[in-house]
């Protein structure tokens, strides 16, 4: 009787558990314990490939800790070991026992029945020294893990990659533009916790986190950190305002370095100025003075209306526009006399541009100017770019195509003048601007893939290689960039020097000094372009005084790098494996 | 008598089955729970064990992370250049004129080196 009195009283406390009072427990329960527990994704890698093919990384993330205390659980015997907690953190030790409420090497009575549970000590703590600290054993002291951004490469390359902060807002660069691949996606498990661990066995879900993907880029970091340095150079010696160097593949359109003074370094972003973090390559149209040139000379070359021989009289100092306006020159940096089409590059004189573009007329020169890509981006995607200032022709004055033919009356970009010699360099395609070259997954497989890019052909081969032929000459002893000659190799390029606007009128102090160039010649390796623009303290900043230079400087040491041999084929390891571009539209 | 013997003998009989039974489905309910209770034990030790494999899995990925933002620091050119010259290791970028460079044909150039000397070869023997 007592059996059956105790089963039938099992039973009934079992019924009522299990079904009566089962939902009310079971909500009970699940709000005490259940939990969604975030997962943090890591945001995807930002590095190149060096010859070697070896990965070299500009931008990764690693975990960093907040080290915090509850000052409820400080033990008496843990406050000896504060002081050398105080040194692993860096900081005083007063500074470290304030954190804890220590007073007099002794705890406060007050303090076990604080309710502050929570107190931070210090911030961007990394993996290594956390251990230290934890091997203290302190009682009461957390770490909270935290994904930011490191760019060991420091001020490297730092406006292509760009910047994400702090609070993992990605502000421009690649980070920005490419943050749909790079971040990731976070995950989660609902789970149940006790004593702040969560219990495996009633774990009901998991979405694990994305990984972000990571970007290949085409910069070599021997060219940017060449380039850099030259950049730095040109700092010291002549206090520029701004200054930017772009080294490119002319057959591919990659970028194989892009630097911009004044630079920052993306670690302390907050410690510079916000000014140096422009890109100002993409984002400062300038005027681009007789590095233009090469837009008239081609046109006149291009429609037929002048061979290199053709000879001006460049001594004119008026000159009767298409419309029938009579226009004044301005003086060229030498009195010249009669110059032919050859002379006019060679030595860069405006009057002579003037007279091409006479010859072509307003309505084909807009034309020209725009298949070289002025006036359109680059389509450079790492940030806000620039058009620059094309206006139309209906807008034009009677001066204008006298002095666009020299340059003057358009702003361009750096990068817009960069790729328009290398379309003149690659045989007459304008080559849309890239830098990303691969996407990755986790596994370290291609996503996507990108190829050269074809925006349209600018110019005939033929046209291109005749003008490629007058820029050696304006590189060779005797031409305005002279100083660009290497000895065995043919370099071609233009200089320009270009007056700034000051207060509404061009100023005869303040220039903007350019060069534009490729080697060799015959069948380039890379186009490199160099801009200072000088006008901080009137330095003497001129084409072939500043920018020339910084040309043959770079060019010497990047032969060695890319074995570039002086002879007219190809080399066959230098830059080898860049696919040749194929025509896609016009 | 017998009858009666015989009765008591039945009863008792069932009675001992039924107290056979409960005994039996008592150890099979009780060892059917402690079963259970083992399996659950089972799967919570097994589903902790994979979740420290999880967390060392996350340990040892963030560790190679904090590794390889290491190395990338240690080998970026401005800390190499600076141990170059800490060091005195004299290491120095080439200049672009040491390089000599061979515009012509190897092959050919290789070819005609190894005819040369079989050339030079037969003439010694000549002589």
């Amino acid at each position: 009787m007592c059996i059956l009195f105790g089963y039938g009283a099992i039973g009934y406390r079992l019924v009522k558990l299990h079904v009566v009072d089962a939902p009310r427990l079971t909500k009970e329960l699940e709000n005490s314990r259940y939990r969604v527990i975030p997962l943090n994704s890591r945001r995807g890698d930002i590095f190149t490939y060096d010859l070697n093919g070896g990965k070299e990384l500009f931008a990764t993330s690693q975990t960093l800790l907040e080290v915090g205390i509850d000052p409820t659980l400080l033990k008496e015997k843990d406050l000896g070991k504060l002081s050398k907690l105080s040194l692993l953190l860096g900081k005083e030790l007063w500074d470290v026992e304030k954190g804890f409420g220590v007073v007099e090497n002794r705890l406060p009575d007050s303090q076990k029945s604080g309710r502050e549970r929570w107190r931070l000590l210090a911030r961007r703590i990394d993996e290594a020294k956390y251990q230290k600290i934890v091997d203290l054993e302190i009682s009461g002291l957390y770490g909270t893990r935290k994904y930011e951004r490191v760019y060991p490469k420091k001020s490297l390359a730092s406006h292509v990659v760009g910047l994400v902060r702090r609070d993992g807002e990605s502000v421009f660069g690649i980070e920005k533009e490419f943050d749909f691949y790079l971040n990731g996606q976070r995950g989660w498990r609902e789970s149940e916790v006790t004593a702040g661990q969560e219990m495996a066995q009633f774990r009901r879900r998991y979405v694990p986190a994305r990984d972000g993907m990571s970007l290949a880029l085409s910069i070599d970091s021997y060219v940017q950190h060449q380039i850099e340095a030259e950049l730095e150079l040109i700092a010291e010696e002549y206090h520029p305002e701004s200054a930017c160097i772009i080294v490119s593949d002319p057959y591919s359109g990659f970028l194989l370095g892009l630097a911009n003074y004044p630079t920052f370094d993306p670690n302390h972003y907050a410690k510079f100025d916000q000014s140096s973090h422009k890109n100002r390559a993409m984002t400062d149209p300038i005027e681009p003075g007789s590095t233009f040139k090469i837009v008239a000379a081609s046109a006149a070359l291009e429609e037929d209306v002048v061979d290199i021989h053709s000879k001006f009289d460049c001594s004119l100092p008026t000159l009767r526009m298409p419309n029938g306006y009579v226009a004044k020159l301005p003086k060229d940096w030498k009195t010249f006399g009669v110059l032919s089409v050859e002379g006019i590059v060679t030595y860069s004189s405006n009057r002579g541009a003037a007279h091409l573009g006479t010859l072509v007329g307003s309505e084909k020169f807009y034309d020209y100017v725009r298949r070289f890509g002025f006036g359109e981006k680059t389509g450079l995607d790492i940030g806000i770019e620039s058009r620059g200032i094309l206006h139309p022709v209906r807008n034009w004055d009677g001066l204008t195509l006298s002095r666009m033919t020299m340059g003057h009356a358009i702003s361009a970009t750096p990068l817009q003048i960069h790729y328009a010699m290398a379309s003149v360099a690659n045989g007459g395609l304008l080559m849309r601007s890239q830098v990303v070259s691969r996407i990755l997954d986790t596994e370290s497989k291609e996503v996507v893939t990108y190829g050269p890019m074809v925006k349209r052909r600018v110019i005939s081969s033929e046209t291109a290689k005749t003008l490629s032929q007058l820029l050696v000459k304006t590189a060779s002893p005797g031409g305005t960039a002279h100083g660009a000659f290497i000895s065995g190799y043919r370099v071609a390029g233009k200089t320009g020097t270009a007056q700034k606007i000051v207060d509404g009128r061009y100023s005869s102090h303040h220039h903007i000094g350019s060069f534009s160039g490729f080697f060799p010649a015959d069948d380039p390796s890379l186009v490199i372009t160099v801009i200072v623009d000088g006008s901080r303290k009137d330095m003497p900043v001129s084409g072939s005084g500043t920018a020339v230079p910084a040309f043959r400087r770079i060019s010497e040491k990047l032969i060695p790098y890319y074995a570039i041999s002086p002879k007219e084929e190809r080399a066959a390891f230098a830059l080898s494996g860049r696919p040749t571009p194929v025509e896609t539209s016009n | 008598m017998n009858r009666k013997s015989n009765n008591s003998r039945k009863a008792n009989r069932i009675l001992n089955r039924l107290i056979l039974y409960s005994l039996t489905s008592l150890a099979l309910v009780g060892g059917f729970g402690v079963l259970t209770v083992w399996m659950r034990h089972q799967t919570s030790q097994t589903a902790n064990r994979l979740h420290a494999i999880e967390q060392k899995i996350v340990e040892e990925r963030r560790w190679l992370s904090q590794l390889d933002v290491q190395l990338a620091i240690g080998m970026s050119t401005d800390r190499l250049m600076d141990l170059n010259r800490k060091l005195n290791l004299g290491l120095r970028e080439p200049v672009y004129n040491q390089i000599v460079h061979v515009t012509e044909n190897v092959e050919l150039r290789l070819y005609e080196k190894s005819a040369n000397s079989v050339f030079t070869a037969s003439l010694s023997t000549v002589n």
